[in-house]
């Protein structure tokens, strides 16, 4: 070994103790780095997952008119397909402060118009109550 | 080592009157330190001769520009004009490259203060010059030339100063340089421990015949010297020849 090397061992054993603490922070730091990366990382798929169960739309695109048989081409383009959400035209109505079914306290309801044929995976969530429907037969709880 | 620069008009005749060769000419060497505003001249031209295999003595209060002539001489500084020539090589007119090829082939320094590398032993000490040096001699010779064969594994914190200074010397002379140039090499120790020192430059400069330069505040060290320079106020006031010198060990201050 070269006295140049030997210098630079002997050094470093002389100050293995700052040596050491000095390899903990740069450890401690590089830890919560890879942790805050880990968390966002869970943070975005938790994200991800949830918009995917509950069929939130990543692109939203508003129009008057529009044929159904457009969702099918749509479904066909690369990386859209499956997760196309249709929400057709509905009639919404604000009636600020008129009590509705039994709430005290004001509310914005918002009529949509679904047509039969529109998949199940692309209708709006419903919390709770209930589908109203002309037939009895589709009223779902 | 180093490359001529082309220009031999200034270039020192050698051999000279004496029939040794000039190792180191310099002519007109000025040297000004400017420190903000304020100007400090330190060389006001000085001309000089060092010969071949020669102990020579600086000699002069402090300031009077020992140290800068040194350190020029050494390649560690600059001279604002004149001309410096180590054998056929101008010192003054050289890339900053050529002056680190110059000091590591050819000059060895001791300083006042010992510089050495704590962690290391006296004997890794001067090795640490001897494995980078072109035509090393083996640290353990470098050693026992100044009297240390016994304490070549002593760290420099278990030598005495004198002992340092002579590791420091050992590690100056281990890589065989042309000359060895010390600055106040017993600044820093006691008459007894300085005559050592002396006695281990004067067995460098005999056996070896390295050119050796030393600067000195004490006169009496002039004695051991082949001459002395004396320098005031940036210039040489006189040069002393002695025709016979005086060996160490009769010196005394």
């Amino acid at each position: 070994m070269k006295a140049i090397d030997r210098k630079l061992w002997r050094e470093l054993w002389a100050m293995r103790l700052q040596a050491l603490a000095i390899a903990m922070v740069i450890v401690s730091g590089v830890s919560i780095f890879i942790m805050s990366l880990s968390t966002l990382d869970s943070l975005y798929e938790t994200r991800e997952s949830y918009y995917r169960q509950h069929h939130f739309a990543e692109v939203f695109a508003s129009l008057k008119r529009a044929p159904l048989s457009l969702v099918k081409r749509i479904e066909e383009l690369h990386g859209v397909g499956a997760d196309v959400v249709v929400r057709p035209a509905g009639a919404r109505r604000d009636v600020a402060g008129a009590p509705l079914g039994g709430y005290a306290s004001p509310h914005h309801p918002e009529a949509v118009n679904l047509p039969p044929r529109v998949p199940r995976r692309a209708t709006p969530r419903r919390p709770r109550g209930r589908w109203s429907s002309p037939s009895p037969r589709d009223r779902r709880r | 080592m180093m490359c001529s620069n082309g220009n031999d008009a200034d270039q020192p005749s050698a051999p000279h009157a004496a029939g040794k060769r000039v190792v180191f000419h310099a002519a007109g060497l000025t040297k000004v330190y400017q420190m903000g505003e304020v100007q400090v001249q330190a060389l006001r031209g000085v001309d000089l001769d060092l010969y071949d295999g020669e102990l020579v003595v600086l000699l002069g209060p402090s300031g009077s520009g020992k140290s800068t002539l040194l350190n020029i001489l050494g390649g560690l500084d600059s001279a604002t004009s004149g001309t410096v020539y180590y054998l056929d090589h101008n010192l003054v007119q050289t890339t900053e490259r050529e002056l680190t090829r110059y000091r590591r082939h050819h000059v060895g320094f001791v300083f006042q203060f010992y510089n050495l590398i704590p962690s290391l032993t006296a004997l890794e000490n001067v090795a640490v010059v001897t494995e980078i040096a072109a035509r090393p001699m083996r640290p353990q010779d470098a050693l026992a030339l100044v009297g240390l064969s016994e304490r070549l594994n002593h760290f420099p914190a278990q030598l005495s100063g004198g002992e340092q200074q002579r590791v420091a010397i050992a590690r100056a002379i281990a890589k065989n340089p042309d000359v060895l140039l010390c600055d106040e090499p017993t600044g820093a120790l006691d008459s007894s421990t300085g005559v050592v020192v002396l006695e281990a430059l004067q067995q460098v400069n005999q056996k070896l015949g390295t050119t050796t330069a030393v600067i000195t505040h004490n006169a009496s060290i002039g004695q051991m010297a082949d001459r002395v320079i004396h320098l005031a106020d940036g210039r040489i006031s006189e040069v002393q020849v002695n025709a016979s010198k005086v060996a160490p060990r009769e010196l005394s201050w």
